[in-house]
């Protein structure tokens, strides 16, 4: 019985001290997962939806190398993010640049996540970082990132067969677009009348990948 | 078939014919030069809106896009280079004399018309084939090959590149067929007058008019709009949206052909009671 009690108390002390975790810690354990895996390669078909660019969905192959090294390597035209999906990571991992503070907590894809706001010390591109994790698997299942030079990007992911190793098998990207508007001379309807797709509302675009075949830990030498 | 031969055998042998040729290899050479030179330039300057949101991936500047460029630039001109030679089919046998000559052999007049007409379709359709023959194959071994971004003043199409040889050659068949509209109206012209200019100078003052009828955002102008040639002339453009809308491509085609006929017969009825005596 009194066994019961202390393996109970112990339990306790655990849950408690993984609740107890900091901001800063829950940040870095994510970190810490990613670091494991060096370099990837695996095959991305994408999904664009952006207001003023009417294009067709693309297959491609996407490259990852330590640390921060990403490309999306195509035959043909592709409108990507201009934030390259691991360059928040460059600011994460150093835990003296940043200051994280837990606002709150939201359900996210059916996951209890805390919404974490990392706010750069030094002058960085990056003004602020809206992090929702999952701290049980240490996964980042929501990016808000704003900077200075290309506004704000919203990046959700969606975990499925990689979920192990941390990496996404769906990405969806919401960008801020500017309204598109080029000279009439330099376009092709001198008189026309029809009209691109336009935007509903805000002029937000996504960008939907979906990865398939991950190669983990290869050399990748294409980048 | 021997007169047709004899008629391109004319064509051929003036040297303005050849300078629809050679200005157009002139153009295709300048604007692949400036292009290979300034491409990029220009391409940032056009492109600077997406590049705040977007890093673009892949050969933008490829041949595609090139000749489609050229095309875009070369087929306002295009016109004046068909009736250059078109107009004077017919009118230049007039102020040459050589009318009556031709007309005591013993061909008729209608068939005498037609191998007119046959020979200035065919050195219609040689310019545009030259112009898109040599236009995407310069293009493609200067800039290689790629997806073809149109540009439109509201936005974007991405055309993926196995889709684009059949639309070019849609684009290039749609061309002769515009063309051949106005290659008809300079001959019909061309029955009228006894000298060269004319035929020419009025072709071209004709398409100008239709052409800023068909710009101008005039309500008065809705009406007439359809029924002008130029407005269906440039039809060709809607070659490259993602959907092709095949019922506005039949319908222009069909307008276009009508007023071939028209043309065709106006011109051939004239010049079968056309009096070369005087």
């Amino acid at each position: 019985m009194k066994m019961k009690y202390y393996i109970g108390f112990i339990l306790l002390c655990i849950a408690f001290s993984v609740d107890a975790q900091s901001p800063k810690q829950i940040v870095h354990s994510c970190v810490k997962k990613f670091e494991l895996i060096n370099s990837y390669k695996a095959k991305v078909h994408l999904d664009f939806d952006l207001p003023d660019i009417n294009m067709k969905s693309r297959d491609a192959k996407v490259y990852y190398k330590k640390p921060n090294k990403f490309k999306i390597k195509s035959q043909g035209i592709l409108f990507l993010p201009k934030q390259n999906p691991y360059e928040s990571f460059d600011l994460l991992r150093d835990t003296n640049a940043y200051t994280a503070v837990l606002v709150n907590e939201e359900i996210v894809q059916q996951k209890k996540c805390k919404i974490i706001l990392v706010v750069p010390t030094k002058q960085e591109d990056i003004i602020l970082c809206k992090l929702w994790i999952e701290d049980r698997n240490q996964l980042i299942y929501k990016i808000q990132l704003t900077t200075k030079s290309n506004g704000t990007i919203l990046a959700d992911y969606y975990y499925g067969s990689y979920i192990k190793s941390g990496l996404p098998d769906k990405t969806i990207y919401e960008i801020e677009m500017n309204k598109f508007k080029i000279p009439k001379a330099l376009a092709v309807d001198l008189n026309g009348k029809k009209k691109v797709k336009k935007s509903t509302g805000a002029n937000t675009g996504t960008i939907q990948m979906l990865f398939t075949e991950y190669q983990i830990n290869i050399p990748v030498t294409e980048i | 078939m021997k007169l047709i031969t004899f008629e391109l055998y004319k064509i051929f042998s003036k040297p303005r014919t050849y300078i629809a040729y050679g200005s157009i290899l002139i153009i295709i050479f300048l604007i692949e030069f400036a292009l290979k030179a300034s491409g990029e330039e220009y391409l940032d300057f056009i492109l600077n809106t997406f590049k705040d949101s977007f890093v673009l991936e892949g050969n933008i500047l490829n041949g595609y896009m090139v000749s489609f460029i050229i095309l875009q630039t070369l087929i306002i001109q295009m016109p004046l280079l068909v009736a250059l030679v078109t107009g004077d089919l017919i009118s230049g046998e007039a102020s040459s004399g050589t009318i009556k000559i031709l007309l005591t052999k013993p061909n008729s007049r209608s068939a005498i018309f037609f191998s007119k007409w046959i020979s200035g379709e065919l050195y219609t359709a040689s310019i545009v084939m030259i112009l898109g023959i040599i236009s995407l194959l310069c293009g493609v071994l200067l800039f290689g090959i790629g997806d073809l971004m149109v540009l439109k003043s509201d936005g974007v199409e991405i055309i993926q590149s196995q889709d684009l040889i059949w639309r070019f050659g849609l684009t290039f068949c749609f061309a002769i067929l515009g063309l051949s509209v106005v290659a008809t109206l300079s001959m019909m012209i061309s029955t009228y007058v006894d000298n060269s200019i004319s035929p020419i100078i009025l072709t071209m003052a004709i398409i100008i008019l239709f052409t800023i009828i068909g710009t101008m955002d005039v309500p008065l102008f809705d009406f007439i709009r359809p029924y002008l040639f130029t407005t269906h002339m440039i039809i060709w453009k809607n070659m490259f949206d993602q959907q092709l809308d095949f019922l506005l491509i039949w319908k222009s085609s069909i307008v276009l052909i009508i007023h071939i006929i028209v043309f065709y017969w106006v011109g051939w009825y004239h010049f079968k009671h056309k009096d070369i005596l005087n």
